[in-house]
């Protein structure tokens, strides 16, 4: 008697058995003399290749569906689900074949959306994923909650400055490849699964699923095992980098992440740690740059691994699943995400299934910092013509003061920020009057590089306001600094302009304080060895 | 030569006689398609069952004419129903036996007439002797 099998597990098990396999196109079964089909998070859209006796079926049509079954008696499972968008006849010397190429519904995404795609944020990338999955009505989906490490869903468009909240698909970026490239960000991938669905779930560092297969050598059903490490690839030194944007004070800004410490690696000849660039739009803060760093971090971190092994076939494993692999003679003895899934059936070879398997071995680390402040001047400074006693200095230092300062080697925007009053206003008319008159003026190598208005802080001159006793009655002022900076010295110039307008003197008074150079994208990190 | 075996039995319509060798006659038959390969670093071999062949009917026929005979041989690669006697076969199906002139015969349609196994023999009568495999689907 034949035996028929409740489970796949139980029919991998077997030494004997009878195979099945149904091809369904547009519904109707089909004689294929061979099958093969890809699935991976390497080539997300999945293919199958079909090979019929010629001619061809009057049924076989551009666009007909594809639906291949494939198991041992008594349980199959759905290997691929697609669409056919091509197909190819040949009659030669060994007789007439159709080759049919399908390929899985994820392809469905592939196009840029006919007017530009747009998401009021702050919104959760799922909803973002399942309403394009939606629109390009692909049948098959299986999302999962796309988290950060905390069980948090993922937000974009947080960032009101940046597209003002909006997120945002031109016309000339398919939603594949911007599905592709965001999720991978965050260690999320997007794949056709061999049981027809259109999958979203998360691949990175080790493994936290239980396995759904173990595959043991010189064991039912390991057909073969391979494994390969290699420091190409290898990224100890992430530097991620986001959208930008202009901030608070008018100093544009950009979104970055690098780690605050890198590891000395010696595998990694000769500097002993790789950078890696990666940038995108789709962050829009720094804790979404970071939870993309920690990803590579993870992923890249360490010598990466790639597991191989085939089965006989094993049509009800997908990937992203978690499968224990075990063998001496390749030194593997791990679980590991499944990659990539290759199943071939043909009439006169054993039916198979191929799989690849990786595994992150590196460590998410702190983020470094990138915004550096350095301190050009803390006391108060008195600018102007007149003694004024309630000031914290009553006596004035004259028009202008220079402060030198060092341009950093390297940075992606320069402000000033301090603490001053009554700037640009004076007292007309007891009327509290703005003026344009006082600016920082930027010098290097002689030369005036850029200026820059201070803002109007009121007088209240009549208040006589006590500014020498506390920070109370100052306010914040930020300039940003325009213009290309070299690194190396440059000066600062305040200067308090003139205003034939006022009463008091001509000559603008104010004080500022605590006056700091505030420098974005100028963190590195702190190279460490590890005993 | 053996016995004449049955008067009746014809190949699209072309008359021949199915001859037994040394006695004995030969029937349809089929084999299992079994792939399989050795698990590595093991006494296991994975034993896989993918259907069935063709039918396969290798038998000698005796054309009563040099006429019927290459008529016959035009059809290499050609597809027509076959007739030959039941009773001599343990793979035909009860129900698709038809008795005629005291034999049980039965007819196959969509029979092809494949290869010719060795060179034909003109017999001095004038008769043709020829060994050939038909083959039949599985349906």
């Amino acid at each position: 008697m034949v035996a028929t099998f409740a489970s796949f597990d139980a029919a991998l098990a077997a030494n004997d058995k009878w195979t099945q396999r149904v091809v369904l196109i547009d519904g109707k079964p089909t004689v294929c003399t061979d099958v093969s089909t890809r699935h991976g998070t390497d080539s997300p859209i999945a293919s199958a290749q079909l090979m019929l006796p010629a001619p061809a079926p009057s049924y076989l049509r551009p666009g007909a569906t594809v639906e291949v079954q494939a198991g041992y008696r008594g349980i199959t499972a759905t290997i691929f689900s697609g669409y056919i968008p091509t197909a190819e006849s040949v009659l030669d010397t060994g007789g007439g074949w159709v080759t049919v190429t399908a390929t899985g519904w994820l392809a469905l995404t592939v196009d840029p959306p006919r007017r530009a795609a747009r998401w009021r944020g702050p919104i959760q990338l799922r909803e973002i994923v399942r309403s394009i999955l939606r629109e390009r009505k692909v049948p098959y989906t299986l999302i999962d909650d796309i988290t950060d490490d905390t069980g948090a869903p993922i937000l974009l468009g947080t960032n009101e400055a940046v597209n003002e909240g909006i997120v945002e698909i031109g016309t000339t970026t398919g939603f594949f490849s911007w599905l592709t490239q965001t999720l991978s960000l965050f260690g999320y991938e997007i794949f056709d699964n061999p049981d027809g669905t259109v999958r979203v779930t998360r691949i990175s560092g080790i493994p936290d699923r239980a396995p759904v297969m173990t595959v043991r050598q010189g064991r039912r059903p390991s057909l073969s095992f391979g494994k390969r490490w290699t420091t190409d690839g290898m990224i100890t030194y992430p530097d991620v980098r986001g959208a930008t944007y202009t901030d608070e004070d008018g100093a544009q800004q950009q979104v970055r992440s690098f780690p605050e410490t890198v590891v000395i690696n010696p595998v990694l000849r000769p500097l002993g740690y790789r950078k890696g660039d990666r940038s995108s739009n789709a962050l829009d803060t720094n804790a979404l740059a970071d939870l993309a760093r920690n990803h590579i971090e993870r992923t890249s971190g360490d010598l990466i691994t790639t597991v191989r092994w085939a089965t006989e076939l094993a049509p009800h494993i997908g990937v992203g699943d978690v499968v224990r692999v075990r063998s001496s003679a390749i030194d593997a003895d791990e679980d590991v995400w499944v990659t990539s899934i290759a199943h071939t059936y043909s009439a006169e070879a054993l039916k198979k299934t191929t799989f690849e398997g990786q595994r992150g071995t590196g460590i998410a680390r702190p983020a470094g910092i990138d915004t550096k402040e350095y301190v050009l001047r803390r006391s108060p400074v008195h600018l102007g013509d007149e003694v004024i006693p309630w000031y914290a200095v009553p006596q004035p230092s004259g028009a202008s003061i220079q402060i030198p300062f060092t341009v950093p080697e390297t940075y992606f925007s320069l402000k000033i920020v301090a603490l001053a009053h009554g700037c640009n206003s004076y007292l007309l008319d007891g009327e509290n009057t703005e003026a344009s008159v006082s600016k920082i003026v930027l010098y290097q190598n002689g030369e005036q590089i850029s200026s820059g208005t201070l803002q109007s802080l009121d007088e209240d001159y009549a208040a006589q306001l006590p500014y020498g006793d506390s920070d109370t009655h100052w306010s914040r002022i930020a300039v940003p600094l325009s213009g290309s900076l070299s690194p190396g010295r440059a000066v600062l110039e305040i200067v308090a302009g003139e205003d034939s307008k006022a009463t008091g003197g001509p000559i603008d008074d104010f004080e500022i304080k605590d006056i700091v150079l505030v420098a974005s994208g100028v963190g590195e990190p702190v190279y460490v060895r590890e005993d | 030569m053996n016995g004449h075996i049955a008067p009746l039995t014809h190949f699209a319509g072309i008359p021949m006689t199915i001859l037994s060798d040394e006695g004995r006659v030969q029937d349809w038959h089929r084999e299992l398609v079994v792939n399989e390969e050795k698990v590595p670093s093991s006494d296991s071999t994975i034993r896989q069952f993918d259907g069935y062949r063709d039918w396969t009917y290798e038998t000698r026929v005796l054309f009563a004419s040099v006429e019927d005979w290459q008529r016959f041989d035009a059809l290499r690669g050609t597809s027509a129903s076959l007739r030959h006697l039941a009773s001599t076969s343990a793979t035909v199906p009860i129900a698709s036996r038809y008795h005629q002139l005291g034999d049980d015969y039965v007819t196959w349609p969509n029979v092809t007439y494949v290869r010719l196994v060795d060179p034909p023999r003109r017999l001095r009568d004038g008769r043709v002797l020829a060994r050939v495999v038909f083959v039949r689907g599985n349906a």
